[in-house]
């Protein structure tokens, strides 16, 4: 079966792969926006998704201790990896501290602010395109506004992850 | 060392000792959950990230064992990795003296 979906925001992602393993459907493999499942049992996988270092890569040492834990690596998407482990192993969290979650999230956030600025860049090429007399390149202005947004909003949920996480890490310092 | 070393993160301390002697990761996650009862068990991206921060601070390295069937990565402290476990030590052995004054008030 396969579905296709656009996700800018990791958890909501992570929660329908695993909703979808609930129901019975074990994500395979996933290429721009396309999931594929295969059946499985309910709920024999358990989902996550991790942001790697380099991508559509990761190192031996991610690789081999991934294995280790009995952890799948499903998909490989930009820095995007989506892991599996099946659910009779155990809890499967990736970051159980608030200080590597913080790293988590902040690593994500800074490839957001990047893609923002090539695409603002993109942006005001295009409306110059416009303005200049190709009437197209208003179109893919439009386009690059609506991405534009996306990736905004999804940057702007990052940072309040991050000020949560904060105000819960120096709570307890305090 | 600089400042912003210590405190460690428990995550840090129990991943240090449990590198005191050769260990891959897994081994890590497993001594970490005994020594601490089940109490702290470490996220498979909270162990790589601290391993990469500390091989990238020089606290740990790499040491690569052969196996019958496949090279096995195993990982232990090093000598600046020992002195960042020291001061972590002192800082806590000050904190848990200073605690006893708690009985004679």
């Amino acid at each position: 079966m396969i579905r296709f979906r656009l996700y800018f925001d990791k958890d909501p992602e992570t929660e329908w792969l695993n909703w979808m393993a609930s129901e019975g459907w074990a994500l395979k493999g996933f290429f721009a926006g396309f999931y594929s499942f295969e059946k499985c049992g309910k709920g024999e996988w358990i989902y996550q998704i991790d942001f790697g270092e380099h991508a559509y890569h990761v190192s031996d040492e991610y690789r081999e201790l991934m294995t280790d834990l009995g952890i799948e690596i499903v998909a490989l998407w930009g820095f995007w990896i989506i892991l599996r482990k099946r659910a009779a192993d155990g809890p499967f969290e990736l970051y159980t501290d608030t200080e590597s979650m913080i790293g988590h999230y902040r690593k994500i956030l800074k490839m957001f602010m990047g893609v923002i600025a090539l695409e603002l860049i993109c942006f005001l090429v295009e409306v110059i395109g416009g303005v200049t007399g190709t009437g197209i390149a208003w179109g893919f202005a439009v386009l690059i506004a609506v991405l534009t947004a996306a990736c905004g909003r999804a940057a702007f949920k990052m940072q309040k992850v991050i000020s949560r996480l904060e105000a819960e890490k120096n709570g307890i310092e305090q | 060392m600089s400042e912003k070393d210590n405190p460690l993160t428990e995550a840090f301390f129990y991943i240090l000792l449990s590198l005191r002697h050769p260990n891959h990761g897994y081994g890590v996650i497993q001594e970490v959950e005994e020594l601490t009862k089940g109490r702290v068990s470490l996220g498979a991206g909270t162990l790589y990230g601290a391993l990469q921060t500390m091989q990238k601070r020089g606290w740990i390295c790499v040491v690569s064992q052969e196996t019958e069937s496949r090279k096995k990565k195993e990982y232990i402290i090093t000598e600046a990795g020992k002195e960042v476990f020291e001061t972590e030590r002192a800082r806590l052995a000050e904190l848990l003296g200073n605690a006893d004054l708690m009985d004679r008030a």
